[in-house]
């Protein structure tokens, strides 16, 4: 019997063909999964200021975040992250390779802020304790900060005295460690971790390169906190903007200056000893923060309560130093109201603009990727240059990523 | 030949560059030739930051690297571009990646390929430097001496009256007197200077790193120990770090023993001098131990009867950081080593002495 030798191989090879995509179907998951996933250096808990601030700065944390607490806490975060699901493969005991894009990104447990507030209410003092603190990943080979994810703990008590230091120094130990049944700095860490995923170092260089302190601003600065180093609030709004920008924008950034965090704790995470000559490359792209002033309004009272509206202004700048051209140059400002009892004694007016500052922050940077939003009209000048602006900034942004 | 190995270095810088088209829109070729400027433009602002030598370098070579400026630039960014329609020109600002590993051999400064050192027979070199750290200091107090003149006068002054009356006489004196005294003082401050006592620290790792400098630009670096065996006692390497270890020069006949020994050797360069350890102190900003060292140094030709200074350098300073003493030292002693060594070099090619 003749067989038809061209339909056969037809035939045959048309067999094949659903074989043949059935296995090519199989396979690209594969090809996904031998993609590396991304991994980090841990290195432990770590302050961002300067060194030689960090007693002024952290006047309780400081005492409670010494050698061993450093060890118990490195001790939790280990164990809890063994138990969560993770994108990230970070590893405890190490060394990293500066030289390495693999092997050169560090993670700290970075505490950016420490804030006691105390307030009294009638007879009662309401104390307030809040840590603010970021997962930190820098890398070292390209000297940008990966991301900066916030997390603020807090901590809310009701006193019939005001509280002694030695109260605060117990409650802060307290969030630190989780003792007291409250949340603590590694199960808030970990929980954080287990979500975010690392954005790549950027093609392009932001950098918060100016923070100044208006006239305007000092004045209120030093009639509501008097005694405040003006060094330390400027470092510190520079690394909020950026902290904010770099987590709501999935984006690195260069950091504002080399800090403890930076130049020691996380430079130790690597074998290679040029890793503590820190040297923040320049920026493509310079962001200037002018912050023009803070305001508190009385807004009203009734016999129970009082309002209160707290205003933060800032005059942002972006721009490219070689060319000279703005991206972005406006006056962004956010207000926040807050009532209060009647028989509250005292407010913390600092903190409370402070907040607000950082509120002002968090919304500006969301604020880019939605420049239409509702939010922009109020907080921008009115008029098509600033949402023309903001698009502008919005472009700038995307390029760098 | 010995001969370190080098890895390939690359340095980010921004450059700015613009054309002027005539045609109605920008063309890609404009385009380009705007970035190809720039690139150049980041090259030079490179060299900028560099040293004098390596400036004046360039400068001789200004129309050859910029003929072929993109061979030096491994990619570049483009940040900022405005083509202005009006006035027709196209201006933008880049960063650049610069090959500087291959930029600095073209310029000669770099690593020097086999056949160029066949080619240019590159001199020989031998070269002493120092490391030496502060063991005491001595410290002197003011010498004060004072003097204080004094000069006292008195003044006296009487007044007696008389006053007559019908029925009594009556009589009066007064004595006023006043004295005073004139102090002068004077002195002098007679100030001391510190005595320091150094003490010497090994010099293999610095020796490496220049060496393998000198020896990467072409150089024939000689071993001064062994320039020292063959020299019937007039080099003493033992004797010079003993000088070095109580103050910071040479007694002349030390000096001139040695650059006559290098000079019956045939040698015709000799680089001498010191890296001076400062104390460790802690950098505010990270807490890490922070460590200075001051280098100075100079390269002798010692080709004729009289050795002369070719090159100076120095007092200059250079930090090292790390989390412990060693580290930080380790790290400013390497650089310190590598930064002067490069500098040397620099300044021999800018002298055209090869």
């Amino acid at each position: 019997m003749k067989i038809n030798q061209s339909s056969f191989l037809r035939s045959t090879s048309l067999r094949y063909i659903p074989v043949v995509i059935f296995l090519l179907i199989a396979m690209a998951p594969c090809v996904g999964r031998a993609q590396s996933t991304p991994t980090a250096y841990f290195a432990g808990v770590a302050f961002t200021g300067n060194h030689s601030d960090i007693p002024t700065e952290f006047p309780h944390l400081s005492r409670v975040i010494d050698a061993t607490t450093n060890s118990r806490i490195f001790t939790q975060i280990r164990k809890q992250w063994q138990t969560q699901p993770h994108a990230i493969n970070l590893l405890f005991d190490q060394l990293g390779d500066t030289s390495d894009a693999e092997r050169s990104t560090a993670l700290a447990l970075a505490i950016d802020r420490e804030t006691t507030s105390i307030e009294r209410i009638g007879t009662v003092y309401k104390v307030r304790l809040e840590i603010s603190m970021q997962l930190l990943f820098f890398n070292y080979k390209e000297k940008q900060i990966l991301g900066g994810f916030p997390i603020i703990l807090d901590y809310i008590d009701a006193m019939s005295t005001s509280p002694t230091d030695e109260q605060i120094q117990s409650d802060f130990e307290g969030m630190v460690l989780g003792t007291k049944g409250q949340h603590s700095l590694a199960g808030e860490f970990v929980g954080a971790l287990s979500h975010i995923s690392i954005p790549n170092p950027s093609t392009r260089h932001l950098r918060v390169t100016s923070v100044v302190l208006e006239p305007k601003a000092i004045a209120y600065l030093q009639q509501y906190k008097p005694g405040a180093d003006q060094e330390i609030i400027r470092r510190q709004i520079a690394q909020e903007f950026g902290k904010y920008l770099a987590a709501n924008q999935h984006m690195s950034i260069l950091p504002f200056a080399s800090n403890q965090a930076l130049g020691k704790s996380m430079a130790a995470s690597f074998a290679n000893g040029d890793s503590f000559d820190l040297k923040i490359p320049d920026a493509d792209y310079d962001i200037s923060l002018d912050v023009a002033g803070f305001k508190k309004i009385e807004l009203g009272r009734t016999n129970t309560s009082v309002g209160y509206l707290y205003g933060a202004f800032v005059d942002l700048t972006v721009k490219e130093p070689l060319s000279g051209k703005v991206y972005f140059s406006q006056r962004i400002k956010q207000g926040v109201s807050e009532n209060v009892p009647v028989t509250q004694a005292n407010m913390d007016d600092w903190t409370a603009s402070y907040d607000t500052l950082r509120l002002l922050f968090n919304n500006f940077t969301l604020a880019i990727s939605d420049p239409e939003g509702k939010w922009v009209g109020s907080a921008l000048p009115p008029g098509s240059n600033s949402r023309a602006q903001l698009s502008s900034l919005s472009e700038l942004v995307k390029s760098c990523r | 030949m010995a001969s370190t190995f080098v890895c390939a270095q690359t340095v980010s810088e921004k450059g700015m560059g613009s054309v002027t088209y005539s045609g109605w829109h920008l063309s890609p070729k404009d385009r380009q030739a705007a970035i190809q400027k720039a690139q150049f433009n980041a090259i030079e602002r490179y060299i900028a930051a560099t040293d004098a030598a390596r400036s004046r370098i360039f400068e001789q070579q200004h129309a050859r690297m910029a003929a072929h400026a993109g061979d030096y630039i491994l990619g570049s960014t483009v940040l900022n571009e405005e083509d202005d329609k009006p006035t027709k020109s196209f201006n933008v600002v880049i960063r650049a990646d610069i090959n500087t590993t291959r930029l600095l051999n073209d310029l000669g400064s770099g690593s020097a390929s086999a056949s160029d050192v066949t080619q240019h027979n590159h001199l020989q070199l031998t070269f002493l430097f120092v490391a030496r750290s502060q063991s005491t200091v001595q410290s002197f107090d003011d010498k004060v001496y004072r003097r204080a003149d004094a000069e006292a006068s008195t003044s006296h002054k009487t007044r007696e009256g008389e006053s007559v009356h019908s029925h009594a006489v009556g009589t009066s004196d007064q004595v006023e007197g006043h004295s005073s005294i004139a102090t002068t003082t004077g002195g002098s401050v007679t100030r001391k200077a510190a005595k320091v006592e150094w003490t010497l620290a090994p010099s293999g790792d610095i020796n490496t790193a220049m060496t393998g400098i000198f020896s990467d630009a072409g150089y024939q670096p000689i071993d001064a120990a062994m320039v020292e065996a063959g020299s019937n006692g007039l080099l003493s390497i033992n004797a010079i770090r003993d000088a070095y270890s109580h103050g910071n020069d040479l007694p002349a006949k030390m000096l001139f023993n040695a650059t006559q020994a290098i000079h019956q050797a045939d040698i015709p360069l000799f680089a001498l001098g010191t890296l001076d350890i400062g104390l460790p102190d802690i950098d505010p900003v990270s807490g890490n131990t922070r460590v200075y060292v001051t280098v100075t140094g100079k390269v002798y030709d010692v080709r004729s009867r009289f050795a002369s200074t070719v090159i100076a350098v120095g007092p200059v300073q250079f930090a090292g950081m790390g989390p412990n003493d060693d580290v930080a030292r380790n790290n400013a002693l390497k650089l310190a080593a590598d930064k002067t060594a490069q500098t040397m070099v620099d300044e021999l090619n800018n002298k055209g002495i090869h």
